[in-house]
């Protein structure tokens, strides 16, 4: 379904990637690990469009589609979940959630949600009238998600989505993302929760100083020692391995 | 050390925090935690005086510092990080932490444009003492926006941390970090931040909580459900149902 090959992002003097391969399958979970600065969010944001990169290429579907701008990559079927939600504060749940609702036009003519997405979120369902920012953490990422589901993607980029959220919520995040998966959609998950992140993940690719260094089904980087090691950190590894 | 007596706090028509007692043991880490929403970063910013609380008493050595504004809070020897990362990003490492001393002393503004010049301004050794302590020495001329998320976070705590504050708040200290970057933090914290301090750690992740804490707290809905050791508390039903998960 998407194709990246070498390719290479970056600013200005720093090469944040080099090199990178990246191939998705219909209906996959497929995650990107790493350390911070390692290059994660480079790669998403070039597959968006959000950062045109400087060499390599991009097919989604068999299309290039390497350096078109944002609103294009959308109309393509190619939606991202930005870090840090990225929510209009101001703007009620209902105004977010059609925010996301992009038209060739631009202009949104019909106002309702579609009862498809309410009942995917039932904690929106309830507040479509409060303010953005009147949102918990949890509630918020999952406005997040849900606009970015308004325009029915086929491929969706999720980057940190359990970022500063609670045990809780993490849970919840997990078991949606798995749950769209298992409705057809095709997910590109960028986490810091590595282990949970692999759990629910098909295949993973593991980036270091921009490069890959690893990549394997979810559940073989899990039990990978040199990940456990470089990743997971020593009170995870003992989880893993009990 | 630090107590806080039926503190409330209502916005608007939330209710932030209602009536709550906590008590911070001296010289050793305690732990908030709660889910998102919870009432975590409106205590902290009650205890620092960015919000007055409607009601309740906040005591800091025995004095209520309740209507102390929050340069006077830092001055009583209360230090604090963010949860999302507020360093200035285009001054340099060491810049961001001597910005934390101006106050020290010469409060002229001579003093943030000169002072780094020179040798012989015991604020400028503060500030280099307080960056070896958190490993950013190297790190020093680099600008702030150019660092990693680790390093931003190790930076935040340097500049908490180069006043010698009594009580230092750390609101998620790993937020946004990998399991391993999240070891090292609580290492930090553990081996050189925390002895001979009193801190109050902000975070989900348990790893950390579980390594650091001595002391745990746990808010819902803004009303104190537990408190105790780390490993009682989180296995106390109500903690599970309103912050765990079953899982």
């Amino acid at each position: 379904m998407l194709h990246v090959s070498n390719l290479d992002v970056r600013y200005g003097e720093v090469q944040a990637v080099t090199s990178v391969d990246i191939e998705i399958n219909l209906g996959e979970i497929v995650s990107i690990t790493g350390a911070n600065g390692a290059g994660k969010s480079s790669v998403l944001n070039a597959i968006s469009g959000i950062h045109c990169p400087s060499g390599g290429e991009i097919l989604f579907e068999g299309e290039n589609i390497t350096g078109l701008k944002p609103h294009a990559v959308v109309r393509k079927g190619i939606v991202q979940v930005p870090e840090g939600r990225q929510l209009f504060a101001t703007l009620s749940v209902r105004e977010n959630l059609l925010a996301g609702r992009h038209t060739n036009s631009g202009f949104v003519l019909n106002h309702n949600i579609p009862e498809q997405i309410l009942s995917q979120f039932p904690v929106l369902r309830d507040r479509l009238d409060s303010l953005g920012s009147s949102l918990s953490g949890g509630q918020a990422q999952m406005l997040a998600l849900a606009r970015g589901l308004m325009n029915s993607p086929k491929l969706l980029l999720l980057d940190e989505p359990t970022l500063g959220l609670a045990p809780i919520a993490v849970s919840e995040v997990f078991k949606l993302i798995s749950r769209l998966r298992d409705q057809g959609l095709t997910i590109l998950l960028v986490e810091q929760n590595v282990r949970q992140a692999l759990a629910i993940s098909d295949r993973a690719y593991v980036l270091e100083s921009g490069r890959t260094v690893m990549e394997g089904t979810g559940q073989a980087l899990l039990n990978d020692d040199r990940l456990v090691q470089a990743y997971l950190g020593i009170n995870q590894r003992q989880t893993v391995y009990t | 050390m630090l107590e806080l007596r039926s503190v409330s706090k209502v916005f608007g028509e939330l209710s932030a925090l209602h009536q709550v007692d906590l008590w911070i043991p001296p010289g050793k880490v305690s732990g908030l935690i709660g889910p998102n929403g919870s009432g975590k970063t409106t205590l902290v910013n009650i205890i620092t005086g960015i919000y007055a609380p409607d009601t309740g008493q906040v005591l800091f050595n025995g004095v209520d510092i309740v209507g102390s504004t929050a340069d006077q809070i830092t001055r009583f020897g209360v230090a604090r990080t963010f949860q999302n990362i507020r360093v200035f990003s285009r001054m340099t490492v060491l810049e961001n932490v001597l910005a934390a001393l101006i106050s020290l002393g010469d409060p002229s503004w001579r003093v943030l444009l000169g002072f780094t010049k020179c040798a012989n301004d015991p604020r400028l050794n503060m500030a280099l003492k307080a960056l070896e302590t958190v490993d950013l020495l190297n790190e020093a001329g680099v600008v702030a926006g150019e660092l990693s998320l680790p390093l931003r976070r190790r930076l935040e705590i340097a500049r908490a941390f180069v006043r010698d504050p009594e009580l230092l708040l750390l609101d998620e200290p790993a937020g946004g970090m990998t399991p391993t970057e999240t070891a090292n933090v609580a290492s930090l914290i553990r081996e050189r931040i925390a002895p001979g301090r009193t801190c109050l750690v902000i975070e989900h992740k348990m790893d950390l909580i579980s390594d650091v804490c001595q002391h745990l707290c746990v808010l819902n809905h803004g009303e104190k459900i537990a408190e105790g050791s780390p490993d009682t508390v989180l296995e106390q039903p109500q903690v599970i149902e309103a912050y765990l998960g079953r899982d």
